[in-house]
């Protein structure tokens, strides 16, 4: 009995080992059984499956899965492309991280769609576009913002973040703007602006015709001595008219626009965290501030910023009777509201 | 587990036959069904569940009765386990199967095949995702020539993509690969 029981395992083993690997014929199997196989491999095993044959390719094609979220990196050399559904990385060239739980693709796996003599923008091109995946927001760290924003692909991003270091000139500002026009976000990290250039910018977005930017989060540099950037909320908010409120339990400033096109999103919401000022722009009709007046969220910021406006225009005239009684309607107004004042800065209650 | 030595009491109750292609019976417990979705759709329309309905027995034309035996034993091996649950996308870096798995599955890539067709037929969610990550594991660290060998892939491309040396081109392909894919198989001959 143990006799045969060895002799059945040696010719198992034979017939496995020895025997020439009878073939797995993929392409005769139905489409949906197919598309499950190459589904179930690895990036690196699906990229080498496309290039055996054109057909395989297609099937390759058809069997993707959208990456809901993707970030390209431009580090030079180190250059890499992260797709988050995929849970995968595609170095342009060597790896920077040696512990990791993705999977990491090099350019050994993708060598043959590299240009050799290629720049390291190129070769995150070319990958970007060969992995046929649905592009969504896409997060894009690099210095050079005017040659990155240029390439077609990349334009259909919806998140950019741009390292700005001391030096930011005027047409890297006007780059990334121009590209946050139709409501994209953008981060600005380690920038190095000022109090005053900000209330330039919230001055132009006041009178700006068109949405600007959907979120526009700026990370301050530490000033050249080390020390911490302080926001000096007069000089931020100079010649414009604010209403500090709780929003989502955050203090913040609100600014509305003066644009007469009926814009999407008309309210600026203004947030500060450390070093970083968050400007986030909204809908009026989206903004629920919780106040004190029996609880209930006020939903006519718009309004309510208007009557400010009209306040602040009214103070700067010559007192007379008409304008003290005009100034007294407008305080009854806003009071129904719940808005106090403080330290000259208007805040609902 | 055949009808030949069947390792529960079977009882016409709680049991159906199937029959494979080459005329075998199989005595299948209920039980074992729920893991084939389309055994269980089967059994649920036919009302077999029913101790009071006839059940006639299932004929299984496209599984050969060596499919089936290794089938069987796929079924009785899982009876206890939880649902499957499919999370196809999320391709993790460490695939590991238990040791009944990888010596079950130790066989030719013809006859895993064949038993992945039969999964499919079947709809055994669990043994087809395994057959498709098995198969996959068998094709990493190859070059495209080997992949093209093991999965019997004929080129249509005209130049190799690592030697540059022309290649013979596959008849049976056109100039647009995407031609050639019907989702569908082709009607039959009127």
């Amino acid at each position: 009995m143990d006799l045969f029981f060895w002799l059945s395992k040696l010719y198992e083993f034979i017939r496995i080992r020895f025997y020439r690997y009878p073939k797995f014929p993929l392409l005769n199997l139905p489409y949906v059984a197919m598309k499950q196989v190459i589904r179930s491999m690895s990036v690196s095993e699906r990229i080498k499956l496309s290039q055996t044959s054109k057909r395989m390719r297609n099937y390759v094609i058809l069997s993707r899965v959208v990456s809901e979220y993707c970030e390209v990196h431009i580090r030079d050399k180190y250059s890499f492309l992260y797709f988050s559904t995929l849970n995968a990385m595609f170095y342009c060239g060597r790896k920077l991280e040696s512990s990791t739980n993705s999977e990491v693709l090099t350019n050994r796996d993708y060598g043959i769609w590299l240009n050799k003599k290629g720049t390291s923008l190129d070769n995150v091109t070319t990958i970007f576009q060969r992995t046929h995946l649905v592009l969504y927001p896409i997060k894009i760290l690099g210095a050079d913002i005017q040659t990155i924003l240029s390439i077609p692909c990349f334009q259909k991003c919806d998140h950019i973040s741009v390292y700005c270091g001391f030096t930011v000139t005027s047409e890297f500002l006007d780059a990334v703007m121009d590209f946050a026009k139709n409501s994209r976000c953008v981060t600005l990290e380690r920038c190095s602006l000022s109090s005053e250039d900000i209330n330039i910018l919230l001055k132009h977005w006041i009178t700006s015709e068109f949405n600007m930017f959907k979120m526009l989060k700026i990370e301050f540099e530490e000033d050249r001595k080390g020390g911490v950037v302080r926001f000096c909320r007069e000089v931020l908010f100079e010649g414009i008219t604010v209403l500090r409120a709780v929003l989502r339990q955050n203090p913040c400033y609100l600014i509305a626009t003066n644009s007469q096109n009926q814009l999407k999103r008309d309210i600026l919401v203004c947030q500060f965290h450390d070093q970083i000022l968050k400007m986030i722009t909204e809908s009026n009709d989206k903004i629920r501030l919780v106040t004190g007046i029996n609880g209930t969220p006020c939903r006519e910021v718009h309004k309510v910023l208007k009557l400010l406006d009209k306040k602040k225009e009214l103070e700067m005239n010559v007192l007379d009777e008409k304008s003290l009684q005009e100034r007294h309607i407008l305080h009854m107004q806003l009071e129904t509201y719940g808005v106090c004042f403080k330290d000259n800065f208007a805040f609902l209650q | 587990m055949s009808c030949e030595e069947p390792t529960t009491s079977p009882t016409p109750e709680n049991n159906i036959t199937v029959v494979s292609s080459d005329g075998k019976e199989f005595l299948l417990d209920l039980k074992l069904t729920e893991q084939s979705e389309t055994l269980a759709r089967l059994i649920s329309n036919f009302e077999y569940d029913r101790t009071d309905v006839k059940k006639d027995p299932v004929p299984l034309g496209n599984i050969t009765s060596a499919q089936m035996q290794k089938i069987i034993e796929w079924l009785q091996h899982h009876r206890y386990y939880p649902k499957w649950e499919q999370n196809d996308i999320h391709y993790s870096t460490s695939f590991t199967f238990e040791t009944w798995v990888e010596e079950y599955l130790n066989i030719p890539n013809n006859e895993m095949f064949e038993l992945l067709n039969a999964a499919n037929y079947l709809n055994i969610p669990r043994l087809f995702s395994t057959i498709c990550r098995i198969m996959a594991s068998r094709i990493t660290g190859k070059s495209a020539e080997q992949i093209r060998t093991v999965l019997n892939i004929k080129t249509d491309v005209k130049n190799d993509v690592y030697t540059g040396i022309p290649i013979q081109e596959d008849s049976s392909s056109s100039e647009d690969g995407m031609s050639e894919i019907s989702l569908s198989p082709s009607p039959p001959p009127i």
